[in-house]
């Protein structure tokens, strides 16, 4: 057997992991090796002393201090949330408007009559409110879902979607009164 | 440690659902092994409250990535293991990765003067002075293997290597700890002359 072989050994042997076999090998090497034989003695001694180490005790009060460190920590985190949150309405709730916003334009360029003009701007108006009673029901659920929502990578998803659903509108919206024309 | 596995994965279930009551009984049932690790990581305890502090924080937050597959425990110290190897990194300045760790050569501190390092040999039963000064890898896993007890597999689960690494690193960290040990006597015993000698001699041993 090679010393460095005879070394490894040693090491498995102090944690018990040698086979019958490797145990007689293990002792027929250090029987005629003086040099494995003294690294056994100290390798044994160093690891003595670990055995008889205990585990450190943490600082009195040392949980209660851990509980106020996670609530701050997860109240920053849930702000963080309803900020991102907030966000992400404000973007949907702006790429939604563009449509009925755009359409509102060129009725205004196009209708000369005062009477009209009232007529078609009263039409626009319910329009945009119906839409917007729609939207901020759904948002007003989505909302309630991302704020009570335990993880990231719900929260993640969700602004996934949405912004590819944002982007999707906006182009759309942009392009249509071009195609029109 | 004496908590059924039930009443963990209820705590757990309780946690992942805002409840901070159940969190602070898995705060108390794990703050001495974590702080044990930590300690034993960093050398001061300071530094390890902090570390252990932020090791309960980041596991709140990650709560739902835990799989109840595993021992808590293990999860556990393994967020704890990675803060505190990131913890000294960030405080020695450097980055060393896994294979220059393994592949390095053994060198005492020189940054020792001849008067620190008589005054280690006075105290050469202190082992946990020596061993502060193995390489964070080393140190890990002889942490994991003589306080918390943990089998290979487990320390290779909890380190995010592999079981022939881990038989590696402790073999290294042994020749390394029984080395220090020896130093430690020659340098109270041997003239100042020879005992350049003998600090050469375990530089070369790994």
């Amino acid at each position: 057997m090679q010393c460095q072989t005879a070394s490894e050994l040693m090491s498995l042997r102090l944690d018990g992991a040698l086979s019958d076999d490797e145990e007689r090998a293990l002792d027929a090497h250090l029987a005629v090796c003086a040099a494995c034989s003294a690294d056994w003695a100290h390798m044994q001694s160093a690891c003595d002393a670990f055995s008889a180490l205990t585990l450190a005790e943490p600082p009195a009060q040392f949980a209660a201090r851990v509980m106020q460190r996670v609530q701050r920590r997860s109240r920053r985190l849930s702000l963080a949330r309803a900020g991102l949150s907030v966000l992400l309405v404000a973007l949907m709730l702006s790429t939604l408007f563009i449509a009925p916003l755009r359409a509102l334009f060129s009725i205004t360029e196009s209708v000369s009559s005062v009477p009209a003009l009232i007529s078609t701007l009263v039409g626009a108006i319910v329009g945009v409110a119906s839409v917007a009673g729609t939207v901020l029901g759904a948002l007003q659920v989505v909302l309630k879902a991302l704020i009570s929502s335990p993880t990231w990578l719900v929260l993640a998803g969700y602004l996934a979607i949405c912004a590819v659903v944002a982007v999707t509108w906006a182009r759309l919206a942009l392009r249509r009164p071009q195609t029109d024309r | 440690m004496t908590i059924s596995t039930e009443q963990e994965q209820l705590w757990v279930l309780q946690a992942r659902q805002g409840n901070q009551e159940a969190f602070a009984r898995i705060v108390e049932a794990y703050q001495r092994p974590v702080f044990n690790l930590a300690y034993r990581m960093l050398g001061s305890v300071e530094a390890a409250e902090d570390a252990a502090q932020e090791t309960f924080v980041r596991a709140y937050v990650r709560l739902d990535s835990y799989d109840p597959a595993y021992k808590l425990a293990s999860w556990i110290l393994s967020i704890a293991s990675h803060h505190c190897i990131d913890c000294l990194r960030k405080s020695n300045g450097r980055q060393v990765s896994l294979e220059q760790i393994d592949g390095a050569r053994w060198i005492p501190d020189p940054r020792l003067r001849p008067e620190e390092r008589t005054m280690r040999a006075e105290q050469r039963h202190e082992v946990r002075e020596q061993l502060q000064r193995l390489p964070e890898q080393y140190r890990l896993v002889v942490i994991l293997r003589y306080w918390h007890d943990m089998s290979y597999v487990e320390i290779a689960r909890v380190t995010g290597s592999t079981e022939s690494a881990v038989k590696s690193r402790l073999h290294r960290a042994r020749l390394m700890m029984a080395d220090l040990l020896t130093e430690a006597e020659q340098a109270a015993s041997v003239p100042e002359g020879e005992r350049r000698l003998t600090e050469s001699a375990v530089s070369n041993r790994v």
